[in-house]
């Protein structure tokens, strides 16, 4: 009975042992991927990305390194490095129009990275259309223009008025 | 892409600084104009 | 760069920020000897000079957004989107005039809303009152939260204690001083402020090889370049909209053209625009280069404080430091100040109390100045939004303002039916489209929307309105 108890409780100290580590190797499994944006494609009509890959600004160990790159679609290679640091979010702007796909990796300080996955989260930038743009620039432009005309017109009529 | 050129670029952000030291200049000036001439309030 | 680690020492924020909180009160407390009468807590006595008037206006226009969101703007939208913030300065450009018709006008007149009262009637004063105190309260809540976060991310101090400490200073003095305080406040503010960013400006560019970090940039981040950014165009107008829409309706910018000497009210506000034309690009250049100096902003609300730490270390955090809560400050009391006469002056004196005496509206105007130092504190304590969502989401509201008080202003036939549908229906499409099509078209579409209402209603109308009913006095 003695024995069987001690079997029991060395099992499942085993058992929560592996749980532990499980436990801490989670985030870093998560840390992989993308927390924001969800899901595997994200669409921009400004070229702005937000990418966030953990939950706090910094892994708070500080003991990992993590490296996003992008590459257009058609793109292999190197791709260009967006960020290479313990930060774990970066702001993304100023994309041209097309797609892309952004990768993270992370290791250990002082270990080598793993090779890319396959992964990826798939951005497609996508402009607002000119054919809104355009007409909504001309409304703009012309009420701006009427609006200095009334203050302007409505000064000069008034202006004998004001003297006083 | 029609893009804004450097020289565009660096122009703007010169001006910007040199116009933001004028108005200090200008506004100093005239503070210092106003209370010789009692005119502040 | 890791925003868990601030830039600058707590000990050295809590000490700014106690050095400048009592600097503040004092002087609030050496110039509210002059306030005693209402005219003079109200208004400073209606004989501000051109130097104070200008600086009172353009510090008042240096909000924290300006020196928080116009890097967002850099780093999102580029080149474009600094000089659609400058446009922000053309609402004081146009106000100018318009300051000039107030004062000949309305010689002994109090708020925005005493306009809009005397001028289209009770429904259209209702409906402006309402657009007029949400915006401000949307202002003022964004400020006292944007200061606080701001505090905390530069000097770790928390969040509540700075958003708390931020209010008290500015209730305080401008309780204690009136307009007095707050105009001369505003005006040492302002000169800090510039110097600030002068200084900055500086010293990132001792940093920064223009010429290579623009050709870095342009590889990495060509949209920040386009000279044909849609969303950077779009932007444009709607910022400008915006800004004649919030200068042009609120009461902190009338109550400026009622303090400041007639004579010269049209040149102070010329001049202020001036004075803050060139600063959103003084401000938010470094942001266009970010990326090609190798600082990684994680958080986009933290933009311009991650670069200056970055780039400049713990002195340019100092200055920033400075800089920002001087712009907290002077936009804070001025809205303070010109809220609490609104409501004194609009809703309990013109609604509730009309036979009250000047001394009692005065001490009615101080249980309001706390009042909404209160309010705003308990919005602000649960740190909820975005920056910029709060900003823009009041666009729509105050650009469909702008028609109502322009044609008011000038001409005779303007009148309330078209005055209170322009407003409605300028706000709900301008509402619609903020949801609809993104931010950047709200005020825009709202301004366009209730110019076309105005001109519609005018057209139509047969009023022919007369000039002498808004000298309330005369009447």
């Amino acid at each position: 009975m003695n024995h069987a108890l001690i079997r029991m409780r060395t099992q499942f100290r085993t058992v929560a042992a592996f749980l532990f580590v499980a436990i801490l190797q989670l985030p870093i499994a998560l840390g992989e991927g993308f927390l924001e944006p969800e899901g595997s494609s994200y669409r921009t009509d400004d070229g702005t990305v937000p990418l966030v890959w953990g939950e706090t600004e910094r892994n708070l160990s500080g003991d990992r390194v993590y490296e996003v790159r992008r590459w257009g679609l058609d793109a292999s290679g190197l791709g260009q490095l967006v960020y290479e640091g313990e930060d774990t979010a970066s702001f993304v702007s100023g994309l041209g129009e097309g797609d892309y796909v952004f990768r993270i990796r992370s290791k250990a300080k002082g270990d080598a990275y793993p090779d890319w996955g396959d992964e990826g989260l798939n951005v497609t930038v996508d402009y607002i259309d000119m054919a809104i743009v355009w007409p909504l620039m001309g409304a703009g432009a012309l009420s701006f223009v009427v609006l200095i005309g009334t203050i302007a017109l409505g000064r000069r009529a008034t202006e004998g008025s004001e003297s006083s | 892409m029609v893009m804004f050129p450097k020289l565009v670029v660096i122009a703007l952000i010169f001006a910007a600084i040199f116009l933001t030291a004028a108005g200090v200049v200008t506004l100093l000036w005239m503070v210092v104009k106003d209370i010789i001439s009692k005119d502040l309030w | 760069m890791n925003q868990e680690e601030t830039i600058l020492d707590p000990n050295v924020g809590w000490a700014l920020l106690l050095a400048f909180g009592i600097l503040w009160v004092g002087l609030g407390l050496y110039w509210g000897r002059k306030s005693k009468s209402l005219d003079g807590f109200m208004l400073a006595g209606r004989n501000v000079g051109i130097a104070f008037g200008s600086a009172t206006a353009m510090a008042t226009w240096v909000t924290s957004n300006t020196i928080m969101v116009v890097p967002q703007f850099g780093l999102k939208m580029g080149v474009w989107g600094l000089l659609a913030f400058t446009t922000a300065s053309f609402g004081l450009f146009l106000f100018a005039p318009m300051a000039a018709r107030i004062r000949n006008l309305m010689p002994r007149g109090f708020t925005s809303g005493d306009f809009i009262r005397l001028r289209y009637g009770k429904v259209a004063w209702s409906v402006f009152l309402g657009i007029s105190l949400f915006y401000s309260m949307a202002w003022l809540v964004s400020m006292a939260m944007a200061g606080g976060i701001v505090l905390e991310a530069l000097a770790g101090i928390n969040y509540k204690y700075g958003m708390s400490m931020i209010l008290l200073v500015c209730v305080l003095y401008t309780l204690v001083g009136g307009l007095y305080a707050v105009i001369g406040t505003d005006f040492i503010q302002s000169v800090v402020i510039l110097i600030g960013i002068i200084a900055v400006a500086i010293a990132a560019l001792s940093r920064i090889d223009l010429g290579n970090a623009y050709e870095t940039s342009v590889q990495t981040q060509p949209a920040l370049f386009d000279a044909l950014l849609p969303v950077a165009l779009l932007s444009l107008f709607n910022n400008m909209f915006f800004g004649f829409g919030e200068v042009f309706h609120n009461n902190v910018w009338w109550s400026r053209a009622f303090a400041i000497r007639k004579k010269v009210v049209a040149k102070a506000f010329s001049l202020a625009g001036l004075l803050w034309l060139p600063i959103p690009l003084a401000v938010g250049f470094s942001a266009l280069f970010s990326n090609s100096l190798g600082i990684n902003i994680t958080d986009i609300d933290m933009t311009g404080p991650l670069i200056a730490g970055e780039l400049l270390g713990s002195a340019g955090a100092v200055v920033l430091f400075v800089v920002i809560f001087c712009s907290l400050g002077s936009s804070i009391d001025s809205l303070l100040a010109a809220t609490s006469d609104l409501l004194a002056e609009d809703v309990y004196k013109k609604m509730f109390n009309p036979g009250v005496s000047d001394a009692r509206l005065r001490s009615i105007s101080t249980v309001i100045i706390v009042g909404l130092g209160l309010v705003t504190w308990l919005i602000c304590l649960p740190r909820i939004g975005n920056l910029m969502s709060v900003l823009f989401f009041a666009g729509p509201f105050v650009g469909s303002a702008v028609w109502p008080v322009v044609t008011g202003l000038y001409w005779k036939r303007s009148n309330e039916l078209g005055a209170v549908l322009s407003m409605l229906c300028g706000s709900a499409v301008g509402l619609y489209s903020y949801f609809e099509y993104g931010w950047y078209t709200a005020s825009l579409v709202a301004t366009i929307v209730s110019m076309l209402i105005t001109f519609g209603s005018i057209a139509l109308s047969k009023t022919h309105f007369q000039w002498s009913k808004l000298n309330e006095e005369k009447l």
